[in-house]
């Protein structure tokens, strides 16, 4: 006998779990399956950090609403999710990314974004003593971090309150349709659910959801990998990132990368330094495409590690407790989030492709997508992101 | 420390009940002590074990197949030797000689504290439950290299504590 | 890179086995252990062990160990001390720390043998110093030759609780007391036996409530639990100790065999999460072998045959040794292994170890 739900959500990462929470809020009823744990993909294998200044241009607006809502997040689902305001700050020690940071320090300001270039005073002074200064620096004031598992969770347990029902080790095996029309979800044990509309928030699985209804969903999984260290100290600046994020992460070319710099990017490692709110150290990043291979490898630890230590050698003794991989839903067209209805196909909403943009992004991904299902109409243009900009244009 | 115990037996206090003892095939019965010093089994639980059937000389232990099987005690074979006393890993053998003197008998146990008595020492002799129930006088401290750093102590007790007599008060240390 | 046939990841009771067999068949063998010399636990046993002749009855973990260290030199064993396998990489590679460089090894076959971590118990006042494992406690006193205290709560009456009260005594400890929260004493009670003559009580169905104190331990509250483990209000009993040692069991190190990708099996009566073997100790990955305390949490003894059985099974899965006498050696050890796992202490964990090798063929 098959269950009616309005609205079948398909993943149970943060993205989901937004998406489930603000549905929840409007009277829908709501189902949501997880095919492993809440939390259990790359919302639980991030650093918990919102870089804004590093992000696209066009993605910028939508973070910084997103980071509105996490400022009342806490009170609001009565769960502490660690948020904290420090800011964030973007260095180089390379000459050749010098022009880099200039460039993109104009770009925010022209936003009307509140950031810093440092001056000489400001740059003798982090890191000082007898290291040698960074050549640029961006500090941030509006970046801010949480933790990405008490944030999941908040939102699981609101949207749980609120009547969303919540299924774990739920795998969907097959979306029916009718006539273009979203039907009903089944899972592998053979449970049928029939939903009007279904969610497609399974982030680097979205492929495989999208080949249910014969949507080709151009997002596959980027690895990424992280290593966590013992409690420290509290850093003045818990956020850091280097220059080469902006071109691991998103492309940004530059001239004049050393040999060293070369094969760092090669294996996709630019730094991206965060310390959460116990006082642990996530020491990231990386970027590969592995396939589905969440196995760590020891070049690219290594890799991580010596790169931190070029900027921080004095974190030489700090111990590392633990390290992982996890895989980012990346948009291989053009690494943007893929969101809002689908084409050609009725009750199908897509919240895919957020890379390393999840956790920003996930708020807004969340009301918006509640919106457009619950209204036809969102508070916030998603024309960046819709899966129309795929589809060649038509004389 | 209030410590009234509904349930009596060595799964619950730590200690074999008279009964436990008393069904144990390594316990022997008074009229068997009376003919002369012998050990006395104490194991009651059914733990994979069974040095003390290999070292006795006599073959008056025997455990068989499978080791868990509690040792059985052959009282008539058993000559006082006391090998099997240091070897128990659970250090639950001991020898007790009743006929000792008039109103005296000994009891020989394991005892790897230090520091250790002397010959002639008095000290004091504690029952299963650590208590001290009468003085002893230390007749032997035995501590050959073969017994691997298990001394056997022999001590005389009042007679009618033979069967309570299992140890002696730890000694203090010399700070 | 560094190459080697067998590498054997911890260099305690089963490791040491493991390599000794595995060495003596022809292979060539490394072990790695993080410690500053071999011997895992062993060194910490004073106490004469249980079994039989062939398990080494009557004689003590620590002479025990010697003997392994003199064997595993005689045999060609390779060690890496003070060297932390921090992972375990696809092709069997194992990362390695060792003072101040990574290092990789490389190698066809991995014997994981990394034993076990004590479990924690959480009260009000548990991080004030002076409340420590019951483990942590016995390496201090027989290796290190220092007295965490003069006053100890003993919190638990499995074996480790009660052996390591006696070692407690040995050393010129006072135990005022061990608890357990069960209703019984679930270690053997000759151990149980030989504290309660020193006069030291044993109260079961009771827990530690808090340890108090201004800079340390200085007095631990305990109380009755009923049988959903409440404490029963009236029952609180103060005690002036300076030490609550905390013997609440074990739980495998398993993170390098999660790295590997092994199978596992949650089995309570093998101490929780335990990675899945066959009758040959080989995981559900070839070449990848577990044994001792990480492959269930038993004794020993057992560590000590599971490791020998790993260490023939991979000597013999590379050619060292010839099918019909690997066959009857392997045999001779799971027999030995099967009479330590007997009686009301160890039929739960033979009935355990059945249902793990049962999960290798799951899924």
């Amino acid at each position: 006998m098959a269950k009616k739900f309005d609205v079948g959500v398909i993943g149970g990462g943060i993205i989901g779990c937004a998406v489930a929470y603000y549905l929840s809020r409007s009277g829908a009823s709501v189902v949501l399956f997880e095919k492993n744990y809440i939390c259990s993909g790359a919302s639980g294998a991030n650093q918990g950090g919102m870089a804004m200044q590093v992000f696209d241009l066009k993605t910028i607006p939508l973070a910084l609403a997103s980071s509105e809502l996490y400022s009342g997040l806490s009170d609001e689902l009565d769960y502490d999710i660690e948020y904290r305001k420090n800011g964030s700050i973007l260095v180089t020690r390379d000459a050749y990314q010098v022009p880099l940071l200039e460039r993109r320090y104009d770009e925010l300001k022209r936003m009307g974004l509140d950031v810093d270039l440092w001056d000489e005073n400001k740059l003798r002074r982090f890191p000082g003593g007898d290291r040698e200064p960074f050549l640029a620096v961006i500090e941030s004031h509006f970046d801010i971090q949480l933790s990405p598992f008490r944030a999941t969770y908040g939102l699981a347990f609101a949207a749980k309150r609120q009547g969303v029902k919540i299924l774990t080790n739920a795998p969907v095996a097959q979306i029916k349709t009718v006539k273009k029309k979203i039907h009903s979800v089944v899972l592998e044990t053979g449970e049928e659910f029939v939903c009007g509309n279904v969610v497609c928030a399974a982030g680097p699985w979205a492929r495989q959801i999208g080949q249910m209804v014969g949507l080709d969903i151009p997002v596959e999984p980027q690895r990424g990998q992280i290593i966590v260290t013992e409690q420290a100290a509290d850093s003045e600046y818990p956020y850091i990132l280097d220059g080469s994020y902006l071109m691991t992460a998103y492309g940004v070319k530059a001239v004049g990368e050393d040999e060293a710099a070369r094969k760092r990017h090669a294996m996709g490692i630019a730094g991206s330094y965060a310390q959460d709110a116990a006082g642990n150290w996530t020491i990231g990043s990386s970027r590969d495409m592995a396939g589905f291979d969440k196995t760590n490898s020891p070049e690219v630890l290594k890799g991580m590690a010596r790169h931190l230590l070029s900027f921080f050698p004095g974190m030489k003794d700090l111990n590392c407790i633990r390290f992982f991989a996890g895989f980012r839903p990346y948009c291989v067209r053009d690494g943007h989030p893929i969101l809002g209805r689908a084409p050609d196909l009725s009750g199908f909403y897509l919240a895919a492709g957020h890379a390393g943009e999840g956790v920003a992004l996930a708020p807004m991904t969340g009301k918006l997508i509640a919106e457009e299902i619950t209204t036809g109409k969102t508070s916030f243009p998603l024309d960046d992101f819709r899966y129309e900009r795929f589809e060649s244009k038509r004389p | 420390m209030n410590q009234t115990r509904k349930k009596e037996g060595v799964r619950t206090t730590g200690i074999p009940s008279k009964e436990e003892l008393e069904a144990s095939p390594g316990y022997p019965s008074y009229e068997a002590l009376t003919r002369g010093p012998i050990v006395v089994i104490e194991c009651v639980q059914d733990i994979p074990c069974n040095p003390c059937e290999s070292i006795c000389p006599k073959g008056a232990i025997r455990v068989g197949n499978p080791i868990t099987r509690l040792p059985v005690f052959y009282p008539e074979e058993c000559d006082g030797c006391g090998n099997c006393i240091p070897i128990c890993p659970g250090q639950a053998i001991f020898r007790v000689d009743i006929n000792h003197a008039e109103d005296k008998a000994t009891v020989s146990f394991p005892y790897e504290y230090l520091p250790l008595p002397k010959k002639n020492d008095i000290v004091q002799g504690v029952n299963r439950t650590g208590e001290a129930v009468c003085e002893a006088e230390v007749l032997r401290v035995q501590k050959p290299r073969k017994f691997a750093q298990t001394t056997v102590i022999t001590v005389a007790v009042p007679k009618e504590l033979a069967m309570e007599v299992r140890s002696i008060k730890r000694l203090k240390r010399m700070e | 890179m560094g190459k080697t046939e067998i590498a054997v990841v911890g260099g305690g009771a089963a490791g040491m086995t493991a390599a000794i067999e595995s060495a003596r068949a022809g292979a060539q063998v490394t072990i790695i252990d993080e410690n500053e010399q071999p011997g895992g636990q062993l060194f910490k046993q004073i106490h004469k062990f249980f079994g039989s002749g062939v398990h080494r009855a009557g004689t003590r973990g620590v002479q025990i160990g010697r003997d392994l260290l003199r064997e595993a030199e005689e045999a060609g064993v390779q060690t890496r001390l003070n060297t932390v396998v921090y992972g375990i990489f696809p092709d069997k590679r194992l990362g390695l720390i060792c003072g101040d460089h990574t290092e990789e090894l490389a190698s066809e076959i991995i014997i994981l043998a990394t034993g076990a971590n004590e479990n924690a118990l959480s009260f009000p006042g548990w991080t004030l110093p002076g409340v420590m494992g019951a483990g942590a406690t016995q390496t201090l006193i027989n290796i290190n030759r220092v007295l965490p205290g003069r006053r100890i709560l003993m919190v638990g009456a499995g074996n480790v609780g009660l052996i390591v009260s006696y070692q407690l005594l040995q050393a010129g400890a006072d135990v005022i007391a061990v608890i357990e929260g069960l209703s019984y004493i679930g270690g053997y009670g000759v151990h149980a036996s030989k504290i309660r003559r020193a006069g030291v009580p044993i109260l079961t169905g009771f827990t530690v409530l808090r340890a108090e104190g201004k800079e340390s331990v200085e007095r631990a509250v305990i109380a009755q639990v009923d049988e959903k483990w409440q404490p029963i209000s009236g029952s609180e009993e103060v005690l002036e100790v300076e030490t609550i040692c905390l013997a609440v069991g074990l739980s495998p190190l398993s993170e390098l065999a999660w790295m590997a990708g092994c199978r596992f099996s949650f089995l309570p009566a093998l101490g929780g999460w335990v990675p899945a073997h066959d009758e040959n100790m080989q995981c559900n990955l070839p070449g990848i072998y577990v044994a001792g305390d990480l492959a269930g949490i038993e004794e020993a003894s057992t560590a000590m045959e599971e490791g020998r059985l790993a260490g023939l099974a991979a000597a013999e899965s590379l050619g060292y040794l010839p099918p019909e006498e690997g066959r009857k050696r392997k045999e001779e050890l799971r027999n030995r292994l099967a009479a330590l796992r007997i009686g009301s202490f160890g039929e739960g964990r033979a009935t355990a170890k059945k249902k793990l090798m049962r999960a290798m063929c799951e899924k």
